[in-house]
């Protein structure tokens, strides 16, 4: 997982594309995460477990659930990882690009 | 030359004097005890323990597969009464060394025992024993048992069955959205302040809900409001103007 989005981040670093994340690891577990994995992008912290509000409000139920958003704040695709998921946000930042940047 | 012919002659005696002294301390001592085995030595031993203690687990193990069929015997033998039910409660704990055997015994205690509280553990085994027609049954124990954290296991794997693979692709019909809407708060109704698992089922069933309604492919995500992990508040909303990929993981 982490290699994956490590080079998505990288390589869309100067486009309009944010990866973010929920975590439900406690504090340390996560803090030492980070260090480890070289994680550049921002994570929501979930409360330290699986039973934090925002998976719950969410009502996610297994690890890893992945939602794919596009500019406009709409859900495009769930549950698409590696490969899929790279031609997911690509689709979606050309969308954009065929927008010209207008809203 | 003479300095190099020296240094020889130290050497070589130094490598002669040190076995001599090992052979004198081994002529000397008695059996040695286990703190003076050497590391092979100690490396030797513990390996021998070791499959000792693998063989009588084995051993151990194999007796405890015969268990579940034993308990079997007699459930069969003295149908309807409390020793059966007992011994198939028991078989639906520990029986998971015999998958056949644990369905069997979950039908069989169903077919006898709808009103027991133990009914609760053949909730996870229903999906193999109904053969396709699991949500009657979980229909039917909702209806007739009266404990409350059965009323909740049935209706949390009712809603599960109900709602089945439907929300992992991310798509649904505007209809079938209605359907499942319709069942599921008719659901939540009759389970109550039932849990499972120590979690409300009606929270799991607004969770359910809420995806439904919210999560699927088309709508527009809900706001998340919270901060992150050096405790900076931040929201999703603020990358608007972004792809985004939001991505629920940890560290396991």
């Amino acid at each position: 997982m982490y290699p994956h989005e490590r080079s998505l981040v990288e390589r869309l670093k100067d486009k309009p594309f944010a990866l973010l994340g929920v975590n439900s690891d406690p504090k340390d577990r996560v803090k030492a995460a980070l260090e480890r994995e070289n994680i550049s992008w921002r994570s929501f912290w979930d409360g330290g477990n699986t039973s934090g509000p925002i998976a719950t409000q969410w009502n996610v139920r297994a690890w890893p659930t992945i939602y794919v958003l596009d500019h406009k704040g709409v859900i495009r695709y769930k549950n698409v990882r590696g490969e899929a998921m790279d031609k997911a946000v690509d689709t979606l930042l050309a969308e954009i690009g065929e927008a010209g940047g207008a809203k | 030359m003479l300095k190099r012919v020296a240094y020889g002659l130290v050497v070589m005696g130094l490598a002669v004097s040190a076995p001599l002294a090992a052979q004198e301390e081994k002529e000397k001592d008695p059996p040695k005890t286990a703190k003076q085995l050497s590391p092979d030595e100690q490396v030797q031993q513990l390996e021998k323990q070791a499959n000792e203690t693998q063989q009588e687990y084995t051993r151990l193990m194999a007796q405890m597969r015969t268990y579940p069929a034993k308990f079997w015997a007699i459930a069969e033998k003295n149908p309807k009464t409390t020793a059966a039910k007992n011994a198939l409660s028991w078989i639906l704990r520990n029986g998971r060394t015999d998958p056949t055997l644990m369905q069997r015994a979950a039908k069989q205690f169903l077919a006898d025992y709808l009103t027991d509280k133990d009914v609760l553990n053949t909730l996870p085994l229903l999906g193999q024993v109904a053969g396709g027609d699991t949500e009657s049954l979980y229909r039917r124990i909702l209806k007739e048992n009266p404990h409350s954290d059965v009323k909740g296991g049935a209706a949390y794997y009712l809603a599960n069955t109900i709602v089945g693979n439907d929300l992992r692709g991310g798509t649904l019909s505007p209809q079938r959205e209605a359907e499942l809407i319709k069942q599921l708060e008719s659901l939540k109704k009759d389970c109550g302040d039932g849990e499972y698992r120590g979690r409300p089922v009606a929270t799991m069933i607004d969770g359910m809900l809420f995806e439904i309604q919210h999560l699927q492919i088309g709508k527009t995500a809900p706001e998340i409001s919270g901060e992150d992990i050096d405790a900076a508040p931040f929201k999703l909303t603020e990358y608007r103007g972004k792809v985004v990929v939001i991505d629920f993981w940890g560290d396991w």
